[in-house]
């Protein structure tokens, strides 16, 4: 469409802005509100792209090396969930993703097929994420809104069904968690928790973590981000065979190392610019949506996972498997498993516990080892879904993505329910996958409507 | 007057309760306070000047400032309870 052709090609940086803006009219802001909420966002993009640039360059050709010099494949770059989600949304899916991610709500709400309202809208991207996925490898705008619009049924579906569980184990009332990422996660953690649950002798096992974070004390601090980011760019850059003695000339492991810090504490905050700019948007959103159901009946309101991030176990499994994820990246990749060099993600790492931990019953053993398979799985999703994703990323923003070779993210990158939705038009083509998701999202909205009919 | 909002990424929640907050107190003509916001795991090292702790994860311990809970500025449920709450605690 020749509006599409206009805007994409002024860029993510200039688009995303406009269509802020123009949202943001529509949505009855006011055009100062709106255009500074939309040049927000474009700064976030601006500066999001900078640091991935900075940070690509930096880790790119020392993880080439790397595994040029151990035999490992190591050359995709994790650029983290900050960069899918600016990635997501600068795509055309992600273009229209908040309007029709409320749209399909508003119809499952009124046909009673799902019990909550969804207001966590930044977290829309992940939907787009899919879309845009599929978007890129049908070059089909129409079957990237079928996969995102596949997406988001089944994730409200699995956000339902749990929210008694982050009752129970999270003290939340009244909250479900339709985040797309971490929701993922539930059906696998049901399953491994079923399977344990029947083997003798295994189905007692547990590990008390719940003095963790004392025990683990001043060793913490090597896992915030600002110093887990230096310590893998130093160690990258160690085994990659780059010079620690300034006098030799080229780029020192100490500079990688810092560049690397530097990337995990930036992107982040370039993230926070980008939401902080969609917050006007997503709280008009929100009211809308809010007012709309007011009274109208007992509804659970869909809320970020990170919300559900403080449960200890959660907490101290997502800083055990940190170390894991590193040991199991390189593990893989010598098998010719995993091409991904975890970093920006790594930070990420909780939120797929999230749901895992109260489905496996607070039991940490259980959850750990659903942690270690989902890893483990996530690693090949992530590799396999490494072309298509730099693809999408290349159409968003040429400029920052061309020439950096393969990227990918764990969130959502890794993500087993992106997957399985991605790949269908892969394997048996557009018109089977069309058929498949189709079919899979009205059973789960046939199923939970009936769930909710009966409760 | 310092507020800080912790959740679990540093991210999302906190920058929305955030906002909320600065537009609630602003709305009701208050001045004289700022709001930061930080992840759960960093509080330690950002408590200082900090009267009021807004949480949206729960807390592992006591940090000795008074705390609040942070979904009613996420959801707009009990809102302006919390508000007057929160001006309330800080003597607004």
């Amino acid at each position: 469409m020749f509006i599409f052709e206009i805007i994409s090609g002024l860029g993510s940086t200039v688009m995303m802005p406009i269509i802020i803006t123009v949202f943001g009219l529509i949505l009855g802001i006011g055009f100062g509100k709106s255009f500074r909420a939309g040049l927000t966002v474009g700064v976030g993009l601006i500066g999001l792209n900078a640091v991935i640039g900075l940070m690509g360059g930096a880790l790119a050709p020392a993880a080439a090396q790397l595994s040029a010099n151990f035999g490992l494949q190591l050359d995709i770059i994790d650029v983290g969930w900050p960069a899918a989600a600016a990635i997501a949304f600068a795509g055309k899916v992600g273009t229209l993703i908040i309007p029709v991610g409320i749209a399909v709500n508003m119809v499952m709400i009124a046909t009673k097929s799902t019990q909550t309202i969804n207001i966590d809208i930044w977290n829309f991207w992940h939907y787009a994420f899919t879309g845009g996925l599929v978007a890129s490898l049908t070059d089909n705008l129409l079957l990237g809104f079928v996969a995102a619009i596949a997406n988001i049924v089944i994730v409200m579906v699995i956000a339902d069904v749990t929210a008694p569980l982050f009752e129970e184990y999270n003290g939340l009332t009244g909250v479900s968690i339709p985040m797309a990422f971490s929701a993922a996660y539930a059906p696998i953690a049901w399953v491994v928790n079923e399977v344990i649950e029947r083997i003798p002798g295994l189905n007692k096992l547990d590990f008390n973590l719940d003095d963790f974070q004392n025990k683990l004390g001043g060793a913490s601090i090597l896992f915030e981000p600002i110093v887990l980011g230096t310590i893998i760019g130093f160690l990258v850059a160690l085994f990659a065979g780059y010079p620690i003695d300034p006098r030799v000339g080229g780029t020192t492991v100490f500079s990688i190392a810092m560049t690397m810090g530097a990337a995990l504490v930036l992107i982040p905050k370039m993230a926070s610019l980008l939401m902080e700019g969609l917050i006007p948007i997503a709280q008009a959103s929100q009211e809308f949506v809010q007012k709309r159901y007011e009274g109208k009946g007992n509804f659970y309101i869909g809320l970020d996972s990170a919300v559900a991030l403080g449960h200890p176990l959660t907490l101290a499994l997502g800083i055990i498997i940190t170390p894991l994820t590193l040991l199991i990246a390189v593990g893989l990749s010598k098998i010719g498993l995993n091409g991904v060099l975890p970093a920006v993600d790594l930070v990420v790492l909780p939120f797929i516990f999230i749901f895992v931990v109260p489905i496996c019953k607070g039991n940490g053993f259980r959850a750990l080892l659903t942690g270690i398979l989902l890893i483990v799985a996530g690693l090949m999703i992530s590799t396999s879904l490494a072309p298509v994703f730099t693809d999408v990323a290349i159409m968003a923003d040429a400029a920052s993505y061309e020439g950096v070779g393969l990227i990918s993210s764990i969130c959502d990158g890794a993500n087993p329910l992106t997957y399985i939705l991605v790949m269908p038009f892969k394997w048996i083509g557009e018109m089977g996958a069309v058929v498949v998701l189709s079919v899979v999202s009205l059973v789960a909205a046939i199923w939970n409507r009936r769930r909710i009919a009966s409760l | 007057m310092k507020i800080l909002v912790c959740c679990g990424s540093g991210v999302a929640t906190s920058t929305m309760v955030e906002t909320k907050i600065k537009q609630s107190l602003e709305a009701k003509g208050k001045s004289g306070f700022s709001v930061s916001h930080c992840r759960m795991i960093d509080i330690e090292a950002n408590l200082n000047g900090v009267e009021l702790l807004v949480y949206n994860v729960q807390l592992q311990k006591d940090y000795g400032v008074p705390t609040m809970k942070g979904m009613p500025f996420l959801t707009g449920i009990g809102l302006d309870k919390a508000v007057n709450e929160m001006i309330e605690i800080l003597g607004l």
